[in-house]
Parts: structure tokens; sequence; C-alpha cells
């Protein structure tokens, strides 16, 4: 390969370009078959283009527009316009409008109320919806959301908790349902949400930070689970972790700054999940967000526990509570 | 998108496939849309069923077609239809659900769409879906959607059947795992979760348990042999060792009259997650005042350097009033409060198991040499501002529950034996990275579990040599051995400090009075002199 097939910096122009592209692309049956995908492409694409410091790329009116559009009688939102409420769509939805400061152009009441109505009051743990499909994401979507709302108080948080720890094994890490195996994304989600419910201390930090620092491999990507391939968007879920737990220097930086740079398409812009592959949107936030957090320059600050940027949590007044 | 090459095809090649989608996308767009029309009509008919066949076929992630295809079920095909149709219909729906995740074995929507479809058919036949998901572990070994399945037919065939011997069947599902290829992570997770559960179901004596501790170890010990760079046998191995559970105490807890400052001593390092709280009374009132102020801890940061900040684990944690809080300095008794959900240890086998609570009173003092006061345990007073979730500390030891019943004893014998196998291994494989972390880590744990009045040196000397290996070979991950490698002499000689000195208060005393020097240089005299090996 030449070294103009592996970029060795930071193309933003063309990632502005390749966000801005993405609904441009209606003759490609790919666009259809990944419809249930908007809302969340939006929020992939916002918080990335709030990092590269091109936040008004797209047009905030037509954002909050789709964005409420997508909500339901219940309170939930869904992945787009039509489509059935979804708790991990309710979570791009309150972050989308924590970015564009738009909070009051939809019912957080009802947002809070369908939240709660996802709680198995039993055993703490969240549903995606009504279907009841069980997994730790929700309870991350669950608590992020409500935080992000400011209205933790609405669920049986010591429940939540519970829950999320009968998730724990023996490698410090974290499964989708209790007895399933440690997964970086499943990681990230219960870090995250024990960090804004302030239980880090429950947290095995020494052990499952290096479980998770074993996740680099010699070309200096991660991977999400042992003897798997690496994948930018597990940069994220791992680095992130790390990053709560105070011990991102535990990776080689600079090598994996050279393995997300290398996944970027030097033509069209946008991050694919490994040196090679076809972008998407999904790992395009999740390179940029990788280099923020690994202190590219150029690029605004990444919050670890909400993927969202800093000085947007910042301004809803939200404590950097963990770090420990 | 996971794992497509990138292509950028010719510009006519582009045009082609564009034409070739075009029809695709209307014929597509037609079914959602008249899917979408049934679905907001309330439309549950076979005309409606046959759409979501289609659109899912095509694209088995569309979740609300999914929803919509549960819905006409339930509300148009099984009314009015006896248990044979309904168990004919979720058969063949089955079947369907088979041929689509031969072409998306990865979906989350297939798997929930199986599920349901069980849960609502008359008659269940788990076996067939036990026999299906041991076809999708032979094609892929490794897939997390194939192990939860696997874990979720076995819940419920276990609601219906023998359970002990499901355990048994699942334990030696995963030894024929791992004997097919040692490096199956999930397969030792797996196994992780039965073992404990095997031993309670079996209701063995110590000598069975002993033994059917031993053949793990045994069968650990072939696959490092196999492979010392495979992780997988290894963090397995750590998980069977186990750690013994520490309780943090209080050594210590002094009022610094001339500072100003409280100064607690643990006998471990902590982080701290939220502020300990420290409260007084004065002379003119009764009641109970918040003290504000900053902690601050002495410990090793990254890099290794010993600092003093609010981040960082440490054995001393100081506190000093924000300066309006002191002005009015009439204050008669002093109290802090430490609960277990505030701080944190760096592993869950070291933990505060109760909430402590000390306090002392200050009499205008006549003696200024009495800088020091001790802070007694005496005082209990009431919590002022409940502002963090109070968790039972059992929570942290869930775990324990998955543990396997080794007593301190034994845990000792294991430690040393597993010392000297490993030692017999690293001869063979010198440089190898989990051969040498792994003896760094039954070193510190044997250090840890004897917590000897004595420190032995050459032990520490040990350690420290081979996390200086460890920074070399490992690059990639050489500041954690660094983290490591500090730590270790850090916390041998605080240990040393707090062990040898008969009264610690005296110590402090001692310290503190020599008020030219400021905190952290003093420390640093102490315990952060250059670290040599043993003369
Ligand atoms: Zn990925």
């Amino acid at each position: 390969m030449t070294s103009i097939e592996k970029p060795n910096n930071l193309l933003v122009d063309l990632h502005v370009k390749y966000i801005q592209s993405l609904d441009t692309k209606k003759d490609d049956l790919e666009y259809w078959f990944t419809e249930h995908l908007r809302l969340s492409g939006v929020y992939w694409g916002l918080t990335a283009l709030d990092l590269l410091k091109n936040v008004n790329t797209l047009n905030r009116e037509d954002v909050v527009k789709y964005v409420v559009s997508c909500q339901h009688d219940n309170g939930g939102f869904s992945g787009h316009i039509g489509h059935d409420p979804h708790l991990t769509h309710t979570l791009y939805a309150v972050q989308i409008l924590v970015i564009e400061d738009a909070l009051d152009s939809v019912n957080t009441e009802k947002i809070v109320e369908y939240v709660k109505s996802r709680q198995d009051p039993q055993t703490g743990a969240f549903t995606g919806d009504e279907w009841e499909e069980i997994d730790t994401r929700f309870s991350y979507c669950a608590i992020s959301c409500l935080s992000l709302l400011k209205r933790l108080d609405a669920i049986d948080v010591k429940k939540a908790i519970e829950f999320i720890m009968l998730c724990k094994n023996f490698d410090g890490g974290f499964g989708n349902t209790p007895g399933a195996e440690s997964h970086a994304g499943q990681i990230f989600c219960c870090v995250g949400a024990l960090a804004i419910v302030n239980s880090l201390h429950l947290i095995d930090a020494d052990l499952l930070s290096w479980w998770l620092c074993e996740r680099q491999l010699k070309n200096g990507g991660l991977n999400g689970r042992p003897e798997k391939l690496e994948d930018i968007c597990y940069s994220w879920w791992v680095l992130s972790a790390l990053s709560i737990l105070g011990r991102l220097h535990w990776i080689n930086k600079e090598k994996l700054i050279e393995f997300i740079l290398a996944a970027q398409d030097p033509e069209s812009g946008g991050f694919a999940d490994r040196p090679g592959d076809m972008v998407d949107i999904f790992h395009t936030l999740f390179g940029i967000a990788g280099l923020s957090l690994l202190g590219y320059p150029d690029l605004k600050s990444v919050d670890p526990v909400y993927c969202l940027p800093k000085y947007v949590v910042q301004r809803i007044g939200l404590a950097e509570k963990y770090h420990i | 998108m996971h794992g497509v090459k990138r292509v950028k095809p010719s510009a006519e090649v582009e045009k082609l496939r564009k034409e070739r989608e075009a029809i695709k996308i209307k014929e597509y767009n037609n079914l959602v849309a008249s899917c979408f029309a049934k679905k907001t009509n309330f439309e549950y008919d076979e005309g409606a069923f046959d759409i979501t066949t289609k659109i899912l076929s095509q694209n088995p992630d569309f979740y609300t077609v999914w929803n919509f295809r549960r819905l006409i079920l339930l509300n148009g095909t099984f009314k009015d239809c006896s248990l044979e149709e309904k168990q004919d219909r979720l058969g063949s729906e089955l079947l369907f659900l088979q041929e689509i995740f031969k072409l998306n074995p990865k979906s989350y929507w297939i798997f929930n769409h199986r599920r349901w479809c069980l849960e609502t058919i008359p008659d269940p036949d788990w076996h067939n879906e036990l026999a299906l998901v041991d076809k999708m572990l032979d094609m892929d070994s490794r897939n997390f959607h194939g192990w939860d399945y696997r874990r979720y037919v076995i819940s419920k065939l276990t609601m219906h059947g023998d359970l002990k011997s499901l355990i048994q069947n699942e334990f030696d599902f995963t030894t024929t795992k791992i004997n097919q290829n040692f490096s199956n992570y999930s397969a030792w997770h797996q196994r992780s979760k039965l073992l404990p559960k095997l031993i309670k179901e079996k209701n063995l004596n110590d000598q069975e348990i002993k033994e059917i501790i031993n053949r793990e170890f045994e069968l650990v010990k072939s696959a490092f042999y196999t492979d010392p760079d495979d992780q997988s046998s290894w963090l397995y191995h750590r998980w069977l060792i186990g750690r013994e559970i520490r309780h943090i105490s209080i050594l210590g807890a002094y009022f610094n009259r001339k500072r100003c400052q409280i100064i607690l001593v643990f006998d471990d390092e902590i982080g701290m997650l939220s502020p300990f709280q420290v409260f007084c009374k004065s002379e003119k009132s009764s009641t109970i005042n918040n003290i504000n102020g900053d902690w601050q801890s002495l410990g090793v940061v990254e890099g290794g350097s010993v600092n003093i900040g609010d981040k960082i684990h440490g054995f001393f944690w100081i506190f000093t009033p924000s300066s309006q809080d002191i002005e009015n300095e009439d204050f008669t008794e002093l109290f802090f409060t430490v609960k277990p959900e505030w701080i944190v240890s760096s592993n869950s086998e070291t933990i505060l198991d109760k909430i402590i609570q000390r306090g002392c009173t200050i009499k205008k003092s006549e003696n200024e040499k009495d800088i020091l006061i001790s802070m007694t345990s005496k005082t209990v007073i009431e919590d002022v501002s409940e502002q963090t979730i109070n968790i039972s500390s059992d929570l942290i030891h869930h775990e324990s529950q998955e543990t396997l019943p080794i007593d301190k004893s034994e845990r000792i014998a294991l430690l040393q034996r597993e010392i000297s196998t490993i030692r017999e291994l690293l001869e063979l494989e010198p440089d190898s990275k989990w051969c040498l972390q792994t003896l760094a880590n039954l070193l510190r744990e044997f250090k840890r579990i004897n917590n000897s009045k004595e420190v032995k040196n050459f032990e520490v000397d040990e350690i420290v040599t081979i996390y200086d290996k460890l920074i070399v070979i490992d690059k990639m991950r050489a500041k954690r051995f660094e983290d490591l490698r500090s730590k270790i002499i850090f916390e041998n000689s605080i240990r040393r400090f707090i062990q040898s000195a008969d009264d610690l208060t005296s110590e402090m005393q001692q310290i503190l009075s020599e008020s030219s020097d400021n905190f952290l240089n003093i420390f640093k005299k102490l315990f952060c002199k250059p670290y040599h090996l043993a003369e």
C-alpha cells in the first residue's frame, strides 16, 4: 500500500464533506436499508462534526425538527420517522438535543416517563422496548439519558446498579446479561453507567484495566475481546473505559493514533473499522472521538462517559466525577 | 460496516450499479410503504405478513418490521386458531429464521425473534435448539450471540429438567471446546461460571473439591505449555488462584492544630470517589456544621513520581479546610466520616466494609507542643447530608458467589506450588510476557496474603526485577508495568514505615514538628528514596 492510501494526519475537511454528503446518497440501496439508523446517524454525524469544530455544518433547525418528529406518544424516540420507539434511539435523541441546546423543543417529562417504564422493578434491568430484550446497553442508555435530563430520581438507581453488577465477570469486565462474556462495548456501557451514579468503587479497576490494555494488538489497533480482530469502534470503547478508570496511559497512544488515522478514506473522507475497509458514519465518530480522547490536536475534547463534546456536558452543569 | 473492503469502482461501474439499484430501491421502498400503511391501519392480515417476509429477507435489521410481524401473528393469525395450527405456524417461522440467519449470523433482531417464537409456541423443542446452537458454535466457536443463545436454551432446559446433569454437561462442553482450541476465551469464560456451580451442585467433600480444582490447574498448565502467548488460559489461571479478601482499616487519624489539618493513615492505598465529610461543633451553638475543604493524598502517579493530589490513590489522606471555614476557629469538637462507597481500592478484594467515623475534642491548649490530637472512634454523629447512594458492600462481593471455595491456608499452598510451576516454565520461556507477569502477580499476592510483620525485601526485589524486564519486553504496555513497579516500591516503603513505627502517633508527631519543611518534602524524604535492590 502506498502512503496515500494510509493517511497519517487528520483529514478534517474531507470528513466534514463526507458527513455532509451522507444525506445525498439516495440512489444507494444501502441508504434505504439503513433507514432505521437515521436518528443514530444524525447523532454520530453531529457529534463528529462538533468535535471537528464544524457543528454548524448541519442546519440546527432541520436537525431539531427531525428529532422532534421521531418522538412518540409514549415519550420514546424511534430510529426514524414512523418506526417504533426504542430506548437506544431515545438516548440518541436526547444527546442530539443536548448538543443543539434544544431540550425545550420536546416534552422531556414524557421521555422520563418512557425511560422509567423500561425498568424491571424486580431485577433493576432495562428492556430496550416493549418486546423486552434485556441488555446492559439499555441500562447505560437509561442512566445516561436521565442523567442528561437531571432526572435520575425517576428510576431505582440502586436496583439498576445491582443488575449491572450481576453481569460482572472473572476478568473484571462486563457482559450484556448475567453470565455473558466480557465485551469492550458492554464494558464501556457498564463503566459509564457506574461512573454516572458514583459507583466506580464497585469496579475492579486494576484487573479490568489490565484486560482492557491487553486489547491492543501489534498493529496498534484494539480488539473488543481476546483473539479477535482490531476495530476502530472498539478503540473508543476500550479507551473511554480506561480513561474513566484513570489508566488511559496503559496503552500505546502513538501506535493507536497511527492505526486510527490509517483507517481514513483519503479520497472521500470518513473512517472505516480498519485500514482499507469501507467507511461509515458510526466508525467515523468513534475514530474522531478516539483521537480526541488521545489528545490529538485541533479537536474539541470528548467526554468519555457521555460520548459528547466535553463543553456540552459542562454547559448543562454535569460534574466530571470520574477519573479515579 | 464491518470487514467490507474499500473499492473505488470506475464511474462506469458506478453508473451501472446505480441503474441496477434504482429498480431494487423502488421495489423495496414500495414494500416498506405498503408495510407502514398496513401497520398504521392495524391491518394484521396475511398480505401484511408476506410483505414483512419480503422486507426482512433483504434487511433483517429493520426492527420495526419484526415488531409488526409479531403483532400480525398475535392479533391476526393466532386469533381463532387451534394449538396445532399455532404450533405449525411458529414452526415454519423458526425455519424462516434459520434461512435468514445464514445470511446474517450476527443480527440481534433475528435472535430476539427466535426467542419470542419459542416462548410463544405451544410446545417448544429446546433440545432441537441445543442441537442448533451446537452447530452454530461449530461454525464459529467465538460467536457471542451463539454463546448467549446457548445459555438461554440451557436455562430453559433447566426449568423442566435435571439441573445437575446439565451443569456437568455444559462443563464438559467447555472442556471439548477448549481441547479443540486452547485460546477459546468464550469457553474459558463459560467455565468460570460453571465450575463454582458444579462444585456446589455436587455437594463435594473437601478432598473432592481439591481434586476438581487441581484438575483445572492441570488443564491450564497444559494450555500455557502449548502456547505461552495465549492470554485466555493465563487470565483463567489468575481467576483460579483468586485473591484473599482484605479489609481496609484506619491506622490513625490526627488533627494537626498548627496547620489546622486532618491526617488519616490507612493500611492500604485508597482513592477517593466522593469527599469524606468533616464536621465541627462550636462553643456557641450545639449544632453540627459541615466544614468545607480539600482532601489530598500522597501517592504515586503516572510515570512513577510521588505526588500529592486529590485524584491519587494513597495511604495518607490530608484535609485542609477552606479559609472561611477555619476563620471562626472556636470549634470544640471535630469529626469526620468515611463511607465505603466514597472510596475506591484498586481491586475488589480490598474493601472497606464499614463506615468510619472518628472525632476529637479540642481544648484551648496551653501546651503548644501538642500539635497532634488523635481522633478516636468514640464519637458517632448523625449523617448531615445524604447525597450518595448507599450500596451494600456485598454487591462488591457478588463475585464471591462465583469464586472457588479455597481457604487462606490452601491458597498459600496453591500460591507456593504455582510459583514454582511458573518458574519452571520460565526456564523454558524466559521472555514470555504472560509467564513473567503471572509470576509477578503470584509473588505480589503471596506477599499480600502473608502480610507479615517483616516485609521481606528480596520478594520485592524479585517483583521489581520482573517489572523491569516486562517494561522492555512489552513496550506497548510499558506504562502499566512502570505503574505497577512504582506502586510496589512505594507501598513497600510505606508499609515498612507504618509497621516499624512502635507508636504511629509519636512518629507522625515527629514528622510534623519539622515545621520548616513542607509535607510533601518530608514524605518524599521518608518514602521515596531511590530504590536499590537489596544490598
Ligand atoms: Zn466496529
